[in-house]
This record gives C-alpha cells, structure tokens and sequence, in this order.
C-alpha cells in the first residue's frame, strides 16, 4: 500500500481533482443503487382462494368481508377481518378447515379437503418463527 | 442509452488523468460488486391438492423460472404416482390388479408399482401384519375416506376374511415391473399408507437435480432437502391433536430427513364417545386405541409414511421399543389420558432435533 495514501490529506494530495469527481460519482451511483434495490413497501395482505386447480378469488385481509364459494361437497365461507382470513362455514364433515381458526402470515394455509379449497395468505405478516411445514 | 454512452466515456478519461488508478480500479470494484450481486437464492413455494390432501413444495433457488419448473415437475410426478396407486380410478394400476384378484394369471405392474408393492410387504412382514396392503375391504366397509360409518362385528369379521398380506404374491419379476395376483377373490390392495411417501421422496428426486435444497409436505408426509437459504435447518412442527391451533413440539431437520405422521383426528367418525378412524387394525378390524398420534422420523417418506401405521397400531411399550430399537428412525408418541390430557413420549434421538441450533455450528466448534 502507498504510504502517502494513508491519511485523509495525503490522500487528498495523492488525488486529482478527476479522482474526487470519479469517486463522488462513483459513491452517488452505488447509492442509488442502494435505494434502489429496496424493496417498496410491502402491500396489504391478501387471501388467495384455489378451489381445485384454480385461483378463484382474492380477498384483502384488511378489508372485513365473507365470500361464499361453491366447493366439492357444497357452499363454504371464507371471512376475512382485522388482517387475518378463515373459514367461517363449511359442509365438510368434521369442519377441520373451521378449526384451524384465523391466519394473517404470509404462507399460511387453510385448506379443506373434502371441497377442494384452499387459502392461502400472501403479502401479510412475515412469517418469522413459523414453521416451514406441519406435521398433521 | 445516452446515460450509458456518457459513462462509458466519462470513466476511461478520469482514469487517463488520475494519478493513482489503483485506487479507482479499486473503488470500482467493491461499486460494482456491491450494485450488482449475484441474484439470492430465496424460497418458492407452490401450494395444491395431490394425493387426496394438500402439497406443499419449497424450494431454494436463485432462479424464478428454474426453481418454478422443479415444482411443476415435482407435481406431475406427484401425479404419475397417485395416477397408478389409486384406488378412484378403475383404469389405474392398482386397480386392475385388484380387479383380478383370485384370477389365476397375475397381472403385469411397472416398476413404480412394484417397488411400491414390495415395500409393503416387506413391512407387512417385519411388523407381524400391523401394516397390511391388503385393507382395502376393510376400509371399504368402514366408509373411509369419504363417507365412514361404524359397522357392526359381524361385517368387520367378514371382511377380515378378504385382508391378509400372504395371499398378496409377486409371482415373477419382468424386465420392466412385475407380476403380481392377489390369490382370493374379493381381496383388494388399498395404498394410502404407503403411495404418498413413495410420491413424496420421487418429487424429492425431481426437486434435488435442480437444487439440493427443498421440502415437500404432502398432508403432513414430509421430506426435506439440504437447508434453507441462510443455511438454518428446516423447522418441522408437530401437530396438537387435539387442538388444531397449537404444535406439541417443533423440530429442526437437515436433509436428507423425513417425517410422517399418523393421527386419529382427521378422518373419523364418533360413536358415542369413541372416536373411530381411518388407522384400522388388520387383524381386529378395528381403529387402534393406544395413541392418538404417532409421528416416524426416517431418512426417506416412504419408510416414515408406511411405518407410521404399525407404531401407531403395534401397541404402546412394543411401539416405542420397536422405533427406538432401530438406528435409522426416531418417534414421537402421543397419548390421550383418561384427563383428556396429552402425555407426549419420544425416542432418545428426539431431543436432539429439537435442540438442534437454528444455524450451523461455527467450525471449530466442540
């Protein structure tokens, strides 16, 4: 390493006036890029439904709201309030779907077998600390 | 690109008249490697229904369009070994085989079949019938899945006469598959203790020439790849059985590793206060009483997913004894007391997972 370059004013004699300007343009660019590369703030958490194979509806979770769907076994009712989604009704036998209660994180799944639905959060709450899977 | 072209001019000329270009190539270095990462590798997740329940599948790749490829593929595959392990499809494999069952010619499977085939009865074998391939009439008559009801003894005798895994026979291995003949009329394989963790680990198998890093949850048969994007473990938590809102333990598991549980609390059907389910006894014809949950921890799904069963059913000391006894699985046994508390016992290697840190040990360490 050069010693001249070892403090600031060495530096600064060691350095044109070309070098100052390659380095504040330099400096400017990266931290644009910096910003850049933020990520926007994140949207409201939303509810994706699939019903069998496709995507049918999706329901913000900051809006309170009840949209009745037409699974395999017959009607089933998915409500969303205060940023979180469940199952409020459904015609599955033993209502498991009903039981898993209300979901706001982001992967979090509701599904109800029997009718084929499925929910799935997206753009909620982080799921930091949630499990990567259960074993039910 | 004007701003492009001035820059491209713009930074030669300011090396030429700087006395100390080291310091700009320097400088331009770390800008450049700081702007221009190479892209992270992150989770994607494609969440369906196969297998008759839910699937989910994560994996770890810097690529949307390969990591989304590997989980299309993974289900296909999914779906080519559901396709011939159905029971619901008369034109599957599976079924034509129980179609001809007490027929004199066997019948040809392919290899997936067969190997499905093979390690249900090598387990039939090893756990003295507590898993038995051969339950098709018996869950038949109980109504499981879809519609159970409770039959009278006299009916659940009568269909333990068509269940017996000695009378499942592979009569000759063929270049590609096997023959196969169930011996007595009436007699039929149902594999819904089995196909999903032979499903699982094949979508494993799709997933890990893409990236080594994954996980596959199929209605709780799960098998992990590798580790997650900052090299932690893979968190796997257990289901309360009784309170579905709640876990009883959460592991940490580095791939290769799977887990399979099997449970009393989703298909069942009460009587009185019994509650009847889906994991039915071979031999009595009736649901197991000992647990209501048992989980089987195993290198690979399809040994977890088919030896969930006989623990769950083989009773509670032979149970733990059994899955402690070999080095390749670890369990989980939960039990409902009289109280209708939950008393929650494990294998010795359990502790461990659950301890295992959320990150890997710096070198070095003891």
């Amino acid at each position: 390493m050069n010693e001249a370059l070892t403090s600031p004013g060495a530096l600064w004699r060691a350095t044109t006036f070309a070098d100052r300007a390659l380095c504040a343009f330099l400096l400017a660019g990266s931290l644009a890029a910096a910003l850049g590369f933020r990520a926007p703030s994140a949207p409201a958490g939303r509810a994706v439904v699939v019903v069998g194979r496709a995507a049918i509806a999706e329901m913000q979770l900051d809006v309170d709201a009840s949209q009745t769907f037409t699974g395999r076994l017959g009607p089933i009712t998915v409500s969303t309030r205060g940023g979180a989604v469940a199952v409020t009704a459904s015609t599955c036998p033993h209502r498991v779907c009903v039981a898993m209660g209300w979901k706001h994180r982001t992967g979090e799944v509701i599904a109800c077998v029997p009718n084929e639905l499925l929910v799935r959060v997206e753009g909620g709450v982080p799921s930091d600390g949630a499990p990567d899977a259960i074993a039910r | 690109m004007p701003g492009l072209r001035v820059v491209s001019r713009a930074v030669p000329r300011l090396l030429a008249a700087s006395r100390s270009p080291l310091l700009c190539f320097a400088i331009l270095f770390v800008v450049f490697a700081c702007a221009r990462p190479p892209a992270a590798r992150r989770i994607f997740t494609k969440t369906g229904f196969s297998m008759g329940t839910v699937a989910e599948i994560k994996i770890v790749h810097a690529d949307s369009a390969a990591a989304n490829a590997a989980l299309d593929g993974a289900f296909a595959e999914l779906a080519r070994i559901e396709a011939l392990a159905t029971i619901h499809d008369p034109a599957s494999e599976v079924s034509r085989l129980n179609a001809k069952a007490g027929a004199p010619e066997p019948v040809p499977v392919g290899p997936d079949l067969d190997a499905i085939l093979r390690l249900g009865v090598r387990v039939a074998r090893e756990t003295g019938g507590a898993f038995d391939p051969t339950v098709g009439p018996l869950l038949r008559l109980w109504g499981f899945p879809e519609d159970p009801a409770v039959p009278d003894s006299a009916a659940i005798l009568g269909a333990l006469a068509f269940v017996g895994w000695e009378r499942l026979e592979r009569v000759s291995a063929e270049a590609d598959g096997a023959r196969w003949r169930l011996r007595d009329p009436g007699m039929s394989i149902d594999l819904g203790g089995i196909a999903c963790g032979v499903g699982v680990d094949r979508a494993g198998e799709v997933l890990r020439r893409v990236s080594p890093d994954f996980l596959v949850n199929i209605g709780g048969d799960i098998l992990v790849g590798g580790v997650k994007p900052d090299s932690s473990a893979w968190s796997v938590a257990i289901q309360d059985p009784r309170d579905l809102s709640r876990f009883v333990m959460t592991l940490r598991l580095r791939g290769p590793a799977a887990l399979s549980t099997s449970g009393d609390y989703e298909h069942f059907v009460m009587n009185g206060n019994v509650r009847e389910h889906h994991l039915l006894d071979p031999k009595t014809g009736w649901p197991g009483r000992d647990f209501c949950s048992v989980t089987v921890i195993a290198p690979d799904c399809a040994r977890a997913d088919v030896l969930s069963k006989p623990a769950f059913l083989m009773g509670k000391e032979r149970a733990i004894d059994w899955v402690e006894n070999d080095p390749d699985l670890e369990g989980v046994f939960i039990v409902e007391n009289a109280d209708a508390s939950l008393a929650v016992r494990e294998t010795s290697g359990v502790a461990e997972l659950k301890h295992l840190p959320a990150s890997p040990a710096p070198a070095g360490a003891p």
